[in-house]
Parts: structure tokens; sequence; C-alpha cells
């Protein structure tokens, strides 16, 4: 299994008689989207939430580049290499754009505990940050306070957090919710761009960003995978069509 | 006291600093009508009223505005309330302690089993904090007011859209929690005396009960009292003695009574360092 | 409309006017009553740090101002009266020497605010209010019962601790030395917050859930930025007992704590002069107001609870308006 970055094995978890997530399996190559689609409620955000560690699952095993994460907490595997971004944009309201970044940069760059060294002389980080704020179209907005923003600035905001933290794997959870037609676009670019790197775990209701970008898609359904493969395969899949058009399976 | 600051803390998510003011407000109610009247159960009542009275119009005039605010600004503003209502009633009182008296047929003691001789004050002023205990309990599972109290508690945006008037179920909330304080603080104003700042040693301990049992739960509120109640019994009395088995008896005692007058700020920062919501806490 | 750093220029100014006044007009009362604003307001700025900037309600910094306060008061008594503080293992005498007695309260507070912050940080928001102030409680209950050094009565030092080469029993000397105290814990709190430790705690205080998923240790941050506020609270103690000379349980009451968290309010949460201002403020109202009427405390809290509810960036916030980092 050397080309899985990340490899996901029978996660479950239940509150009480309600299966969340039902053993589920997913796995990440290198080079690759793998998207994840499904209805609302059908458990895709709490799956994210048990791959970075906020939310604990029952049984089953988290595999990071052939490392066992599955006892580590949320921000020790943060450290190691899993990034995410929120449904909802979770971004620090009071810091500019450019301060988010370089926030998210802390890390990496094992800065965190620097008490006295004055951050703006800091050149490295900022230069770092700046970089990263073109990467997302937004550096005309370097300096606005982030509260400021625009619903689709702010979405770009949340992905460039994750950017900067250069992890192993990306978690995107609707990045493109409420993006307008350019902003998609930037994002579908960008997204190509950078999973030669790291690859994406992607969460998306905009289909046709969808099967512009991944590689493979898995349809998740109250808890459960129903079924994994290219987009062709996932597009000619008769299970799929009647989950999105309603039918009981 | 405890369980009309649960009422307020737990029911509507307000840190009330200012609830030992109330306990105060009754006492000296309670000191005022007893000494005009000189009936002890007249000024019971006054204190309930008295209090709650004072409740309804801090509720409308400061606290109201309170309630989306955070944490902070609930401290800060109740303590500010401290600093207003304890001066205020000095101002009005004079900084004299004032005396209240038990009646005649609650003087002395009973004998109860086993030949433990307990003073029927004492006695009485259990009963009644059971009575409310239970009137509580009753009020809040039992009647429509208590169901609305119940529902503004999860959620308050909702029952305001089913067409409750909030504002006007909080404030009644509110003075009833102040009333109860009220009482409490006149019926310990006749063991003690009633004078300003007499309610802060009894907030901070009311927080303690509250916080061991779990914000907002009244099941842990009571449950956090007996504790409470408990282990400070076991820290003035027992501590200093079981001391005395491995130490001078002098220093036992000062040792014994320094440590056991800790031991519930002990007791309530074990119990959060284990559970940190409280014993019945929601997270 | 001011800029703060303008109005901060301002301060600088009338903290060195100030013992000029009280020397030309023969008040040394007045240095005096300066003295323990510069004190007060190390306090809050230490609070500031933890509160102001990393949203740490804490109720319970009393506790590292009293046990500075008591450090100082304990060593000298020992050194005064030239007993044996420790004699296990080695025999540790009492101090007088300002030189020792700074860094072991500075030491003893750090420690305390570890202990402390260690086990309150795992509770949030209310809990953590009332861990504190738990906490803070129990030195005090501890402080009144513990007849060694005074109990509920205090204790007394006769004289001032001393430094060498000055007099400190002089009110402009010490003036001086609390003043380069106070420059030295703005320094302090001002490269902290610039820094990129600064940016981690204050980002905590607006989205913790977020720091903690770029990978930040925010348990460790809080630690450390609990400690560092607790120390330079607990420095202030220390000076404080200096001033007065006395100690008492009184400095570890919840009163204090919640006077010291009043001195950050009222000047402007996570302002840097913020807690000066406040502390300034307070000590003023109990002088004017003070000598009209014993109640000034009513208006205290009657202006208290106007600017929690109207007026919500403190006094600094009435001058400049523009703040980043504002509630």
């Amino acid at each position: 299994m050397k080309n899985k970055i990340l490899n996901i094995k029978n996660l479950s978890k239940s509150y009480g008689a309600f299966k969340v997530t039902d053993e589920i399996a997913i796995d990440l190559n290198f080079n690759e989207i793998h998207a994840l689609i499904g209805p609302n409620g059908a458990g895709k955000s709490t799956l994210i939430k048990q791959i970075v560690g906020s939310v604990k699952h029952d049984i089953g095993s988290i595999i990071l580049d052939q490392e066992d994460i599955t006892d580590l907490t949320d921000i020790e595997r943060a450290k190691i290499g899993i990034s995410r971004t929120f449904q909802v944009s979770s971004i620090i309201p009071k810091f500019t754009a450019l301060e988010n970044i370089i926030l998210s940069l802390l890390n990496k760059s094992n800065n965190t505990f620097q008490l006295f060294k004055s951050l703006k002389e800091n050149r490295e980080l900022h230069s770092k940050a700046k970089k990263i704020l073109i990467d997302i179209d937004l550096d005309s907005k370097t300096d606005e306070i982030a509260s400021e923003l625009s619903h689709g600035d702010r979405r770009k905001l949340e992905v460039g957090l994750a950017l900067a933290m250069e992890p192993k794997v990306f978690l995107f959870d609707e990045p493109m919710a409420g993006l307008d037609e350019n902003g998609t676009k930037m994002m579908i670019d960008l997204f190509k761009k950078i999973k030669v790197n790291s690859p994406i775990l992607l969460i998306e209701h905009d289909m046709e960003a969808v099967f512009a970008l991944a590689d493979r898609v898995s349809v998740i359904v109250y808890g459960k995978i129903v079924a994994t493969g290219t987009v062709k395969e996932i597009k000619s899949n008769d299970l799929v069509r009647d989950v999105y058009l309603g039918y009981e399976i | 006291m405890s369980a009309g600051l649960t009422l307020i803390f737990g029911v509507m998510g307000l840190i009330n600093l200012a609830h030992g003011s109330f306990y105060m407000i009754g006492a000296f109610c309670a000191a005022l009508i007893a000494g005009l009247t000189g009936s002890f159960w007249l000024a019971l009542l006054g204190s309930l009223i008295g209090a709650a009275i004072a409740g309804v119009l801090i509720e409308i005039i400061i606290i109201r505005r309170l309630y989306r605010r955070d944490h902070l600004d609930q401290v800060l503003a109740t303590f500010a309330l401290i600093l207003l209502l304890s001066e205020g009633v000095r101002w009005i009182f004079g900084a004299f302690p004032l005396y209240l008296n038990i009646p005649n047929i609650l003087n002395g003691s009973i004998p109860l089993v086993f030949e433990i001789i307990y003073s029927k004050y004492r006695l009485f002023i259990i009963l009644i904090g059971l009575l409310i205990a239970i009137g509580l309990y009753l009020l809040i599972t039992k009647t429509r007011l208590g169901i609305r109290i119940r529902a503004g508690q999860n959620d308050r945006q909702m029952i305001s859209a089913l067409g409750v008037d909030i504002s006007k179920l909080y404030t009644i909330v509110f003075a009833i929690g102040a009333g109860l304080a009220g009482l409490a603080g006149a019926m310990i104003g006749a063991i003690q005396s009633v004078e300003v700042g007499m309610g802060e040693p009894i907030l901070i301990l009311a927080f303690v009960v509250i916080v061991i049992g779990g914000i907002g739960s009244i099941k842990g509120a009571f449950i956090g009292s007996i504790l409470v109640g408990v282990t400070d019994t076991i820290g003035r009395v027992f501590l200093p003695n079981l001391l005395k088995v491995f130490m001078e008896p002098a220093n036992a005692t000062s040792m014994g009574s320094s440590i056991g007058s800790m031991l519930i700020y002990i007791l309530m920062a074990l119990i959060l360092i284990m559970k940190p919501s409280g014993l019945f806490g929601k997270n | 409309m001011i800029s703060e750093q303008f109005f901060n220029k301002w301060i600088w100014f009338l903290l060195l006017i100030t013992p000029i006044c009280g020397l030309i007009f023969d008040e040394p009362y007045y240095i005096t009553l300066a003295t323990k604003v510069i004190i007060l307001g190390i306090a809050g700025i230490g609070l500031n740090l933890a509160l102001g900037y990393c949203g740490l309600i804490s109720f319970g910094h009393a506790a590292f101002f009293g046990i500075g306060g008591y450090v100082t008061a304990i060593m000298s008594y020992h050194a005064i009266n030239n007993e044996i503080l420790f004699s296990w293992p080695f025999d540790i005498f009492g101090s007088s020497d300002m030189l020792i007695i700074w860094p072991l309260a500075i030491l003893i507070s750090a420690f305390l605010s570890l202990i402390i912050g260690l086990l309150s940080l795992r509770t949030s928001g209310v809990y953590f209010i009332m861990i504190t102030l738990a906490f803070a409680q129990m030195l005090y209950f501890f402080s009144i019962s513990w007849p060694n050094y005074g109990g509920e009565d205090g204790l007394s030092i006769y004289m001032r601790n001393s430094l060498p080469m000055l007099n400190t029993m002089n009110p402009l000397t010490f003036y001086l030395i609390c003043l380069s105290w106070l420059s030295t814990s703005i320094y302090v709190s001002y490269k902290l917050i610039n820094s990129p430790f600064g940016m981690a705690f204050q980002a905590i205080k607006q989205n913790e859930e977020r720091v903690k998923s770029v990978g930040i240790e925010t348990f460790k941050v809080k630690l450390l930025i609990f400690v560092i506020s607790g120390a330079i609270t607990g420095l202030a103690g220390s000076l404080y007992t200096d001033l007065n000379r006395f100690v008492s349980p009184s400095v570890l009451d919840w009163q204090t704590s919640g006077e010291i968290m009043v001195f950050v309010i009222l000047g402007g949460i996570a302002r840097l002069y913020g807690p000066l201002i406040g502390a300034a403020f307070f000590i003023i109202l109990e002088q004017t107001l003070g000598a009209y009427t014993e109640n000034w405390q009513f208006w205290l809290g009657l202006i208290l609870i106007l600017e929690i509810l109207y007026a919500r960036t403190g006094i600094m916030g009435l001058f400049d308006k523009k703040k980043k980092y504002e509630k």
C-alpha cells in the first residue's frame, strides 16, 4: 500500500443507536483528489471531524503516510500533516488576511513559542504568507480585517489557512460553497496545482466542480460508503442515481 | 440561597455575583419590618417580597441587557452591582449591624434521636429549605411556568417565536431567585447579625455548590449542597482531631482549621479537574 | 480623535511630572498615591495579558497578587527577627534585600500560576472563572487561619525592604523603583503581544478551535501566558507589600481579584496602558469622592455598570476608537 498517503479502515462512530459513520473505508492516493459526495446529513462532515481527531471514533484505524495516527489528538494530527477547512468559514475574525495566514505558518516554522522576537521583522514568514495570498487570489486584500471580507474571500482565506500548513493531506469541507463563477474556477485551478504535493479529500456539493476535479468519487449515504469509482463510473452507477433522485435504497 | 441562584444561573445562563446582595436586602427588609411590627413572620414575608421587588427592578433596569453578553461582562456588571447595592444599603441603614429576634416558639432546642440536641430554629431553617427545594422541583417539572422556563433554557429564540413573552418570563424567574435569596438572608439574619457584606461569603459558597453540582442542574445543586455541607463539617470538626493523632495539639488545631476551611475549595477543584463541567453538568 | 500612541506619551509625561509636583508642593502623600497607582497598574497589566489578550477570564488573580505580597512580608519578617525560614534541606534565612525578594516573588507566583493553570485550564467558560476563584479563596482562608504569620490580622514589616545604595524609605526613590518595574512590565507585554507567541494567544481568544486546527498547542500557549500573567501580578503584590509595609489576607480576597479586573476593564481591555489608566481612575475616584462621601464605591459601581452597558471600550476607547483587537 505504498502509494496510499491516507488510509482509513472500518471507521465507525455512533451516538446511541444512531450510526453517524458506519464501517467507513476510504483512502487517498498520492497526487489525487478524492471527492466525497452524498446528501445532507450523510455523515460527511462528521467523517472529516473524525479524521482530524476533533471527534473520537469508536472503532477503526487511520493511517497517514504509513504511520498509525489513530490514537493521536487533533493537535498532534494537525502538526504531522492533516489540515482541514471548515464548512462554515472559521477564521480569526479580528486578524488581517495576512495575519491569519501567518498564524497558520507558525507551526511548520516552529515559531509559536518565540516570545520576544518581533513578528513584524520576520521577513521570511511575511514573504511566505504573501505568496500564499497570491495563490488564493487575495493579495489585493492583504491588510483587510478578516471579518470584513466578503463571503467568497473568507472561503478563499479558509483554504489559504490550510495551504499555509503545508500538510501531507488536505481535507476540504465544501470549499466552493457560495463562491461565484470566478472563485470556483480559481479554486479548481488551485486544487489541481496543489494536489501534486498534497492530495485532497474533497467534500463538495457543486457537482460540476466535483466532476471537473475528482480522480475518484465516493458516495456516502447514512454513514455508509455505497460506491467508489471514477467520475465516469459514478455517473453511470444506478445506486447513486437512485440516491440522488431520492429513492430509498 | 443556592436554589435561587441555580434558578438564575442555570436557567437563565447568567452569572449573577450580585445574588448575595439580595440576600442582604432580604435580611435588611426583615430587620426593618420586624422593627416596625415586631412580628417575625411578617418580617420573613417582607424579606421575600422586598428582595423580589428589588430583583424585578434590577432585572428590568440592568440585568436584562446582560443576557446576550459574554461571561466577562456579566461577572463585571454584577460585581459592580454588589458595590452599588452594598453601599446603597449602607447609606440607608448605616454601617451598624441590626439584629433580628427569633420568635419564642422556635427558641430553645429539642432532643432528636440518639439524644442529639438540636436548636429548634436551625431545624426550622432546614425544614424551610427542604420545602423550597420540593416546591421548586414541582414548579419546574409540573407547572406551566416551569415548562416555559425549561423551554427557554433550551432554546430562547424558539419559545419567543411561539409567543411566550420571554423577557417577562425572565423577570419572573429572576424575581423568584432574588426573593428566595432574600428569605434565606432573613432566616440567617436571625442567627447572625444583619450587616452589609453578609451575603458575600455565602455567595461564594453558593457558587461552589452550583459548580460542583453542574450548572443548571437542580439535582446537582441539591447534591452539591449536601456534599459541601458534609465536607465543611468534616473539615472543621474532624480534621483538627484527626491531626492531633500525628502532631502536637496546638499545632494540630491551627493546622486543622486552616486546612479545614480550604477543604470545600479543594473539593471543588478536585471535582472540576475530574469532571470539567460538574457532577451533573452537560458538556 | 487622539491616537493611542499620542495618549501613551501623555501618560509618560504625567508619570514623570507627578512626583515633581509632589516635591514642589511638599506633599509626599501624592507620591505615595502615585506609587499605588503604578503598582496596581502593574497588577492589572499582568491580568490583562491573560484576560484581555488571551480571553482567560481569571477571577483569581488575587492569589498571585497576594502570594507575591506574602512572600515579601515573610522573607523580611524572618530577616528582621533573624529567624530561620526553613531548616530543611539546608538552612534558609529570610532576606530584606529586594534583589533577592523580587526574583523569589516572581518565581513563586509563577510556580503557583503554573499549578493553578495546569488544573484550571482543563475547564473553560464559567467553570474556569469559578475554579480560579476557588483557588484564590483557598489561599485566602489558608492565610486567615494560619497563625504563624499574623492570620487574620496580617503581618507588618517595620522597615521597607532595601536595595543596595538606595534609601527605599524615601517616597520618591520607591516611586522610581516602581516606575522602572512598570516600564519593564509594559515593555515585556509589548514584546509579547507583537511576537509570534503573541499572535497565537490573541488568536486563541477569538477562535480557539481554528488555532488548534492549524497545529498550535493551545493548552501550552494558554498555560504559558497564564504563568507570565501570574508572575507579573505577583511582582506587583511584592511591591504593594513594600509600599504599605504590611500585608493582610485582604490582598487574597475575591474582591481584590474583582478590583484588578476592574482596572483592566475601566481602562480599556487589551490595551497596553489600559490597566494603568484604570488603576489611576480608581484611585482618583477613591480620593476625590471618598473625601465627600463614605459611599464612593456606590458611584464606582454605577460608573462601572454604565461602562459595561454603554461604553464597552474603556476609558482609552473614548479617545482612540480604532483598535484592531478590541472586543
